[in-house]
């Protein structure tokens, strides 16, 4: 990862840390209270040990600091409790910001966007990525300020003692700061890496999950296995390769504390033999402060140490940021507002030179024109990958277009999406119905709608004749794939909750596909019942479903010599 | 608890590993605890020998400052290798794990499948796989590694004085075992949630993406981030629960482990082995009761880490033991007719039959189409003889040997099934192929892309042109042309077609049904489309589970 794009993560991270300022003090507060009380601890520890062996005082006139060791030690106890909660409420904050940021930006881009990526990779991002970031706000990001600030009191307390332990443990620190910054470089790279494996095995695993059946027809269970284990094989190797960056650096600043506690016990115990004698500025040296010294060594490395630790929360944060903050930085078209149809108009249709394109601007259709008044019905036909869906896409606001596409004169690009997705009603050729019931699906963001419109809606579908299938009736669950339902039934639910929405324009996507010839003629003959008012498109390749349109248009594909 | 015996075992393929990584730890814990104590004892024996000055010459200062140089290094050392080694060990059990989880799944028909929903599965094979790592690498290492070290700190207390050694060792034990005991008790529900809010969630979060633009067009939105963001609620709700759990069993220890110190040196300051005042031995029982405590530092965690493994162990058993109820016999494919007498099924919990008394024979060689209404019973006649489901009651036979005696790889090397919605796998193009007929070469693959109608997808990036999520999207119609490609492919003697043709133009559907229904195949053809009959030997007309003409 680049030095700048580091910097813009990390700008990134910190900025979405400021709604929680107050959790972030408090976690401070905390976190210094339990240095304090490490420090008095150690104090009064070493104290008690030179009263003990060198004094050779007696336990019973010793109460009170052993009683103050106790005190400390629980007031250690409590901070630390303190801080380790007031610390998970910065990243809960942050994280449902996140998440909602993320949806939001969804729903802005549209389907059409969010279509070219994996189901599972936004799973992914929205679920584990988001999670990943929480440690960055609750460890890294409060650790990031203590760690300066207890070594700092450490020193302070410990120069005007004695210098050499001072030079000790100020000596080494930089060290390990540098050994740090040089090994965390690597580390939000090894973990981007890290999160693209666990993306690629997750949508690996969802889409041969989803075909499962197929696999099985194809008694292709050994070699799907064996993809999958690859793939889980890559994810164990770019794993391993984020954690020995993160063992490295903890060993780094290990191996200082432990030699600077080498060099204190040596350096003591030298002197205490007569063998060395500076440091003390001529005071000498007691059993006192190389008891002080050893414990606070340890105390003096623990919160680099922590940070080193943690160092890791930050390189997976800045890994998870990265795929997060690009989206969330992708480039929207303009939020359209200027043009606005009243509620009930009736709606007409002019296209012209009209080409769908992808969203990265790849053309999918031939130029197409044609009119169509309000009120009116028009079919598109042709073979199958034309582009007759993708032009119902650009009509409902969802693909980009060259050329021109108006509804009542004004261009679909310059209609908030939002405000013109109340204006129509589509059946699309995959319907996807939400987890649930029949009524669920059909009350879809309408709870309003009442029985007798259910009723009626239902026959014009013809899904009365399946709901009498289902003891539950309209309770019938629906579950993933639409399974509980045929193909057929689920085509007519969807229908019908196409045909519940009270809308002036009616785009349908084959609506009969998968019906039989009869229930093909019932459904067409309540849907030319239901359309009447409706200015119509309508996609098929049904001869039937195209009889009695005012105008039917054919689609023909772009020949590779077109691109 | 018991969930966690079938993955214990697990270990074993993995144990070399593994014991290096426990004896890595052992020798970190040691050589950590030795640091600290020989630093301590130097100190006070240099200092109290350093005031006599007769003693200070024999003070010999070589052998313990040579120790705590040496110590220092192996702790670094061997901590490295500790944590790379049973990482990685850890990692590749995992794999195995997915692997062993993939391969159980498999075979599970619908049926057996019962309500597991793919976001579900998903996170099974994701989460709670990953989840498991802790077993070995926050609980059975660091907890066997904890035992060795204290057993090592009370016999080195013990030569100075037993009594004192038998109350560290027993503090110490009691707060390795109790405590991750009693917060696991606590945790445990917190844990469940938190467990079932993830899934919540993400279930919430695939029904927003799976979704989306019908829920735009119908004004769902709104509904489901509602439900979206109830579900980040209890999810973070759990999480403070757990925070609250593991913030008062940090708290505790700490606490338990400072007071346990004051409790030693108060004890010790009296004397030790008779030795009163106990001079610089004092400092060896204070600092050896200090460094012992961080073989309790994995018990902070271990209560989390136990619910966590188990309820991810508990979710993964069912599918990991979940009988297939696809069982099949060893037999190999014989020629003749394959027929149906008085089969009867139901799809389980519906009070319906599916199928009702269906009597039916597919010579080889013969051309049969179904026909009949949707939800006639047509795809599940389709999906009793590609063993998705099993007949409840009835006769199937290739000739006089019963279907289910077929051996699995006779079955689907002569049997092809052509889906009424074709699953195209996000892969390249000739993966998707190949699927039918391993082993085919790029130009009989090309030959059956064309013969469907599909020589555009050759043009540009030709067979290794990558389809489904994250390549190309296929249109319904080019999907299913991949699904009839693949019957093309498939080198079977049987095939059976749903739907194959809808939403096929006139004149692809009219080439691609002459190709096969021309072949030496037996097919059974199922549609409700009046093209390709005429080439069709007989055509069976079904209504409501029952054949009614054509027989």
């Amino acid at each position: 990862m680049d030095k700048a794009l580091q910097r813009h993560l990390t700008r990134w991270l910190r900025n979405a840390a400021k709604p929680a300022r107050g959790w972030l003090m408090l976690t401070l507060g905390c976190g210094l209270a339990a240095g304090l009380a490490i420090i008095g601890q150690a104090w009064v520890l070493a104290e008690l040990l030179h009263q003990l062996i060198i004094e050779e005082v007696a336990r019973e006139q010793l109460t009170q600091p052993f009683l103050l060791l106790a005190a400390l030690i629980a007031v250690k106890s409590l901070a630390l409790a303190g801080r380790e909660r007031f610390s998970f409420n910065i990243g809960a904050l942050v994280r449902q910001n996140t998440r909602a940021a993320i949806l939001d930006k969804m729903e802005r881009l549209g389907s059409a966007y969010t279509g070219s990526r994996a189901q599972g990779a936004w799973t992914t991002m929205l679920l584990e990525q988001t999670e990943q970031i929480q440690e960055f706000f609750a460890k890294y990001l409060p650790q990031m300020m203590l760690a300066g600030m207890i070594p700092l009191l450490i020193l302070v307390l410990l120069f005007p003692i004695n210098w050499v332990a001072g030079l000790i443990l100020l000596g080494t620190a930089p060290l390990t700061v540098l050994f740090m910054a040089i090994i965390g470089m690597g580390a939000a790279d090894a973990n981007k890496r890290n999160f693209q494996a666990l993306g690629r095995l997750s949508g690996i695993f969802l889409d041969r999950l989803r075909g499962i059946s197929t696999v099985r027809q194809f008694a292709a269970v050994d070699a799907q296995a064996r993809s999958l284990h690859q793939a889980s094989d890559e994810f164990r190797q770019r794993t391993m390769e984020v954690l020995r960056l993160a063992f490295l650096s903890s060993a780094v600043l290990e191996f200082f504390a432990a030699i600077s506690i080498a060099l204190v016990a040596v350096y003591f115990g030298f002197s205490y033999l007569g063998h060395l004698d500076f440091g003390h500025y001529g005071t000498g040296i007691t059993l006192f402060t190389g008891f002080l010294v050893l414990l606070l060594a340890p105390e003096f490395y623990q919160p680099l140490r922590d940070l080193g630790a943690f160092y890791h929360a930050k390189a997976q944060a800045l890994g998870a940021a990265e795929s997060i903050v690009e989206f969330l930085e992708q480039p929207e078209p303009e939020a359209a507002t200027q043009g606005v149809l009243t509620r009930r108009e009736p709606i007409a249709l002019r296209a012209e030179a009209l080409v769908v394109t992808a969203a990265d601007g790849t053309p999918l259709t031939r130029p197409v024109s044609f009119t169509l008044a309000s009120g009116r019905k028009l079919g598109l036909v042709g073979p199958s990958g034309a582009g007759k869906s993708s032009i119902l896409k650009a009509l409902m606001g969802l693909l980009p277009y060259q050329g021109s596409l108006t509804v009542n004169g004004t261009e679909v690009r310059e209609l908030a999406r939002d405000h013109w997705m109340g204006h129509y009603s589509w059946l699309g050729q995959n319907p996807a119905l939400v987890h649930g019931s029949v009524r669920d699906n059909l009350l879809l963001g309408h709870p309003e709608i009442t029985g007798e419109q259910l009723t009626h809606a239902c026959a014009l579908a013809h899904l009365d004749e399946a709901l009498a299938l289902f003891p539950a009736g309209l309770d019938h669950r629906v579950g993933d794939r639409n399974s509980g339902l045929s193909v057929g039934q689920a085509q007519r639910l969807a229908l019908a909750r196409a045909l519940l929405k009270d809308a002036p324009l009616l785009l349908l996507d084959e609506p009969t596909a998968s019906l039989d010839h009869r229930s093909e003629t019932l459904v067409m003959d309540g849907l030319r019942q239901h359309w009447r008012q409706k200015s119509v498109v309508l996609v098929s390749h049904r001869r039937q479903a195209l009889e009695e349109l005012d105008q039917v248009l054919e689609i023909l594909p772009r020949e590779a010599d077109h691109e | 608890m018991n969930d966690l015996k079938p993955f214990l075992a697990l270990f074993r393929p993995h144990w070399r590993m593994m014991g290096l990584g426990i004896l890595l730890a052992i020798v970190t814990l040691c050589a950590s605890i030795g640091l600290l104590s020989l630093s301590g004892w130097f100190l006070a024996a240099s200092a109290s020998a350093g005031l006599v000055v007769a003693t200070r010459g024999q003070f010999n200062y070589m052998y313990p400052s040579g120790g705590v140089r040496g110590l220092s290094i192996l702790r670094t050392a061997a901590r490295w290798a500790e944590r790379v080694v049973s990482h990685d060990a850890t990692f590749r059990l995992l794999t195995d794990l997915r692997d062993r989880f993939f391969r159980a799944l498999a075979p599970l028909t619908p049926a057996d499948r019962g309500d597991l929903r793919d976001g579900d599965l998903l996170n099974r094979m994701v989460a709670d796989v990953d989840t498991l790592d802790h077993l070995y690498l926050r609980l059975v290492s660091p907890l066997m590694a904890a035992i060795v070290a204290i057993a090592a700190v009370g016999i080195l207390v013990s030569l100075f004085d037993p009594a004192l050694a038998g109350l560290l060792v027993a503090i110490l034990l009691a707060l390795l075992v109790v405590l991750p005991l009693i917060f696991y008790r606590l945790g445990r529900r917190p844990g469940r949630q938190l467990g079932e809010s993830t899934r919540g969630l993400r279930q919430q979060l695939v029904d927003f993406i799976g979704a989306q633009t019908e829920l735009a067009v119908y004004g769902g939105t709104r509904d489901q981030r509602r439900r979206i963001v109830e579900a980040e609620q209890a999810l973070i709700g759990a999480q403070v629960s757990l925070t609250r759990v593991t913030a008062t069993s940090q708290a505790l220890l700490q606490l338990l482990n400072g007071w346990t110190l004051v409790l030693m040196l108060y004890l010790a300051a009296d004397q030790i082995g008779g030795l009163t005042p106990p001079g610089p031995l004092l400092a060896l029982i204070a600092f050896v009761t200090l460094a012992s405590f961080e073989a309790l530092v994995p018990v902070a965690g271990a209560f989390q880490h136990l619910s966590h493994t188990i309820n991810a162990a508990g979710r993964l058993r069912p599918v990991l033991e979940q009988p297939s109820t696809l069982c099949f016999g060893d037999q190999p494919w014989q020629s003749g007719p394959i027929t149906l007498r008085g089969i009867n099924f139901a799809y389980p919990g519906s009070p319906l039959p599916a199928l009702e008394g269906i009597n039916l024979t597919l010579a080889p060689g013969e051309k049969v189409a179904l026909v009949g209404k949707t939800g006639c019973g047509k795809s599940s006649l389709l999906s009793l003889l590609s063993r998705e489901w099993q007949p409840d009651s009835g006769t199937l036979a290739l000739g006089d040997l019963p279907w289910f005696q077929l051996s699995e790889s006779a079955l689907r090397g002569e049997v092809c099934l052509v889906e009424q919605r074709v699953h195209v796998f996000s892969g390249t193009l000739r993966e998707n192929l190949l699927l039918a007929r391993p082993g085919a070469d790029d130009r009989q693959l090309s030959e059956a892309l064309s013969a469907v109608g599909l020589d555009g997808l050759l043009e540009r990036q030709g067979l290794d042109q990558w389809l489904g999520e994250g390549g190309r999207q296929l249109s319904g119609g080019e999907a299913r042309r991949i699904g009839l490609a693949r019957a093309l492919l498939h080198p079977g003697s049987v095939l059976l077609m749903d739907e194959p043709t809808e939403g096929l133009d006139d004149d692809t559907e009219r080439r691609v049904l002459a190709r096969l229904l021309t072949d030496r195949r037996s097919v059974l053809y199922v549609t409700h489309k009046g093209a390709g009959l005429e080439r069709m030997d007989r055509v069976v007309q079904m209504e409501q589970g029952r054949i009614v003409a054509g027989q």
